[in-house]
C-alpha cells in the first residue's frame, strides 16, 4: 500500500501542510491504521529535516551585497551626472562607514551640508546609530507620553506629538535630542521587542526625493505632515517598520481621520523625468 | 527611474539578497557563478522595480533569480536544462517492495546527522536534475508554499507536488542504498 506513488505524493503534501482539511483527516485515519505508512511518514519528516540542515549549511556570499550596490549605482543614469554624483559618493562613504562600524562619526562629517535633504537623512541615521551604541538610546527614559512630550520644552523649538502605541506592540521608551541640519530636533524612541525605533522630527524639507531606503539592515522611512518632516529609523524589518509608521500616522491624524495617506515614496516626478 | 527606483530597490531587493543567493547557488552549483547570476538578477529586478505592483515581493524576486539562473544554465550547462526531466528513481524500487522499510530498523534519515551521511545527502541534492532541485530548495530552504513554488517556477501545482515527491523518493532511495 505504501508503494503507490499517489500515496507518497499525498504523504509529502501532508508533511508540507498542503492538504485540505478533509484530506488531512483521511490521511490521519490511514496513518493510524497502517503502520507502514506511519513509518514512511516518519522517514519523509526525517528527510525534510535533514535536507533543511544540509541547505542551511550553504554559506552566504560575503561580497555580493557590496557588488550589487556598486553595480546598481553604476546602472543608474542619474547617479553619474549632476547633483546625483556627490550624493551618491556621500551615500557610498556612509555605507562604507556603517560596514566598518565607524558610522557614528561618519554622519557628522556631512552636517554642514544642511541644505541637502540627503545630509539630513545622514544626520538622522547617525543619531539613531549613536543612540544604539550609547548606554541608552534616549536622554529621557519614560513610557509615559505626558512625561516625554513636555521634556522637549526649551530643548528644541519643535514640540512633537507623542502617540502612545504600547497597546499595538510599540511601547514608548523615551526621547532624545538629535542635531539635524545644525538644529536641535526631538527624537522619540519606541521599542518593538528588542528593536529600537527612532522617530526624528524636523522642519519640512524642501525636497521630497529619496524617501525610504535600507542600508545594512537599517531602514529609514520618511514622510511629511504639515510643516514637519518625520523620519522613522530602525533595524526592524521593513514591513513591520512600515506598519509602525502607518500606526504612528493614524494616531497622529486622530481617531476621526481614517483616511490612509500613503508614504510619499512616489513623490519624485522630477526624478522620473530625469 | 532614479532615486525612487533605487530607494525601492534598497527596500525590496537588498534584504532578500541572501535567500536569492541560496537559490542561485543551488541552480549553478558553485559560489562564483551564483554571484554572477545574482548580479544579473538584481539588474533585472532594478529595471522592473517600478512596474512591480504590491504583492508577494519574495516570490517576485525569487522568480527573477530563478529565471536568471535558467538563462545562465542555458548558456553554460545546456544539458542540465534539456535533459532535466530524467530522474533516476532510486527510491522507487524500495518503495514498491516496501523493502527499505523492512530492512532498516531505525530510519536512515534520522541518522543523517552523522557527518558523512550529511555529505552524501548534500551530494545527492546537488546531483538532482534542476527542476527537482529547485522545487526541493524552494520548499525546504525558502519555505515557500506549493502555490508560490508553482508561481516561481511557472508550472502547475500538481507538477510541483510530483517533483517534490520524486525528489524525496529519490533521496530516500539514495540514503537507503548507502545503508546497505
Amino acid at each position: 500500500m505504501t508503494g503507490d506513488r499517489e500515496t507518497f505524493l499525498l504523504l509529502g503534501a501532508y508533511t508540507d501542510g498542503e492538504l485540505s482539511p478533509g484530506e488531512v483527516l483521511a490521511m490521519e485515519r490511514r496513518l493510524a491504521a497502517e503502520p507502514a505508512l506511519q513509518a514512511m511518514a516518519e522517514r519523509v519528516r526525517g528527510l525534510s529535516a535533514a535536507v533543511q540542515g544540509v541547505l542551511a549549511d550553504l554559506p552566504a556570499s560575503p561580497i555580493l551585497r557590496g557588488r550589487v550596490v556598486q553595480r546598481i549605482g553604476f546602472a543608474d543614469p542619474a547617479s553619474a551626472r549632476g547633483m546625483g554624483g556627490p550624493r551618491q559618493r556621500l551615500a557610498a562613504t556612509l555605507l562604507a562607514g556603517v560596514v566598518a562600524g565607524a558610522s557614528v562619526g561618519g554622519g557628522a562629517v556631512y552636517l554642514h551640508r544642511s541644505d541637502a535633504p540627503a545630509a539630513m537623512r545622514e544626520a538622522v541615521l547617525a543619531g539613531h546609530l549613536r543612540g544604539l551604541v550609547a548606554p541608552q538610546p534616549f536622554d529621557i527614559a519614560s513610557s509615559d507620553r505626558h512625561v516625554v512630550k513636555p521634556w522637549f520644552n526649551g530643548r528644541t523649538t519643535i514640540a512633537p506629538e507623542t502617540p502612545d502605541l504600547a497597546d499595538l506592540g510599540f511601547p514608548l521608551a523615551g526621547g532624545r535630542i538629535d542635531i539635524v541640519g545644525g538644529r536641535a530636533v526631538p527624537t522619540l524612541v519606541y521599542r518593538r521587542d528588542r528593536h529600537v525605533i527612532s522617530v526624528t522630527i524636523g522642519p519640512a524639507a524642501s525636497d521630497g526625493a529619496a524617501v525610504d531606503e535600507r542600508r545594512d539592515g537599517t531602514t529609514i522611512l520618511r514622510w511629511s505632515l504639515g510643516d514637519l518632516t518625520y523620519w522613522a529609523v530602525s533595524d526592524l524589518n521593513a514591513r513591520d517598520l512600515r506598519g509602525f509608521v502607518d500606526l504612528f500616522r493614524s494616531r497622529l491624524a486622530g481617531p476621526g481621520d481614517r483616511s490612509h495617506v500613503p508614504l510619499e515614496r512616489g513623490r519624485t516626478a522630477r526624478g522620473l523625468g530625469e | 527611474m532614479t532615486t525612487a527606483a533605487r530607494a525601492r530597490f534598497s527596500l525590496l531587493v537588498l534584504p532578500r539578497l541572501d535567500e536569492g543567493y541560496r537559490l542561485a547557488r543551488c541552480l549553478t552549483g558553485n559560489a562564483t557563478d551564483a554571484e554572477d547570476v545574482m548580479q544579473e538578477a538584481c539588474l533585472r529586478a532594478y529595471r522592473a522595480i517600478e512596474t512591480f505592483a504590491e504583492g508577494n515581493v519574495r516570490a517576485w524576486f525569487l522568480t527573477i533569480v530563478r529565471n536568471a539562473g535558467y538563462a545562465w544554465l542555458q548558456r553554460n550547462r545546456p544539458r542540465a536544462v534539456i535533459f532535466a526531466e530524467d530522474l533516476e528513481d532510486g527510491g522507487r524500487a524500495a518503495l514498491d517492495t516496501g523493502g527499505a522499510l523492512a530492512e532498516t530498523p531505525e530510519t536512515p534519515e534520522a541518522a543523517v546527522i552523522a557527518h558523512d551521511e550529511a555529505g552524501r545527502l548534500a551530494r545527492a541534492i546537488e546531483a538532482l536534475p534542476v527542476p527537482f532541485k529547485e522545487a526541493l530548495v524552494l520548499r525546504e530552504y525558502h519555505g515557500l508554499s506549493y502555490r508560490e513554488i508553482a508561481e516561481v517556477t511557472g508550472v502547475p501545482i500538481g507538477t510541483v507536488m510530483s517533483r517534490l515527491g520524486r525528489a524525496r523518493q529519490h533521496l530516500i532511495g539514495v540514503l537507503s542504498e548507502a545503508r546497505r
